[in-house]
């Protein structure tokens, strides 16, 4: 989702950043495993 | 912003081997193997906050082990050495533990010795039949502190209105 100011976003709009923050922690997951398998610890 | 692995490994029980700039990787004596970092939050804070995050690798029940406090407290303070560190947390709901989640952060914050200097927030928000419980934490010093509290509460009042609930 492209960044904007949350006070601009319609409720939708919301709704779906919320969802999406709520699905930070396997995206920050997927990172973190990706950079280990770069430094060789997986 | 990087953080440096150093001043954790100063006073860490356990070695941190840092991952990026603002992720760490260490193994406990139970052989559990935990990373902690930081995400930049990329809806409603914009880049001048980042989410907490902290898990062990198989995401499983873990002994009790209060060595894993003090390195979460270790990286912790070395966030808030930054000047302009806002640290975002989202308890997660999905495995019925996140009121668990939230009394750790609120017992952390409660007991880490340099609580004057931060200010933490603390707010429940309900999204679809969950209550997800959030937090934020920052200096009380950050040059920003009144407009990003304030639009904390924005973002809390806003999600409640969306799912109508009212305020206590």
């Amino acid at each position: 989702m492209e960044r904007k100011d949350f006070r601009q976003l319609s409720d939708n709009e919301f709704k779906a950043a919320l969802l999406a923050t709520l699905n930070l922690k396997k995206e920050w997951i997927a990172s973190v495993e990706k950079r280990e398998k770069e430094l060789g610890l997986r | 912003m990087k953080l440096s692995v150093d001043n954790i490994n100063s006073k860490s029980p356990y070695w941190v081997i840092q991952l990026d700039d603002i992720t760490f990787r260490f193994v406990t004596k139970n052989g559990i193997v935990y990373r902690v970092g930081f995400y930049k939050d990329p809806y409603f804070l914009g880049d001048k906050a980042y989410h907490f995050f902290i898990a062990n690798e198989n995401e499983s029940f873990a002994p009790k082990d209060t060595d894993v406090y003090r390195v979460i407290t270790c990286v912790l303070e070395e966030f808030f050495r930054q000047d302009a560190s806002v640290m975002l947390y989202i308890c997660d709901p999905y495995d019925h533990r996140e009121a668990t989640r939230d009394n750790l952060y609120k017992r952390w914050f409660n007991s880490y010795s340099r609580r004057d200097e931060l200010t933490l927030q603390a707010e429940a928000i309900n999204f679809e039949g969950f209550i997800v419980y959030t937090g934020m934490i920052l200096r009380n010093d950050h040059p920003d502190y009144d407009s990003l509290l304030e639009r904390y509460k924005e973002f809390v009042k806003r999600a409640n209105k969306i799912y109508n609930i009212q305020p206590k």
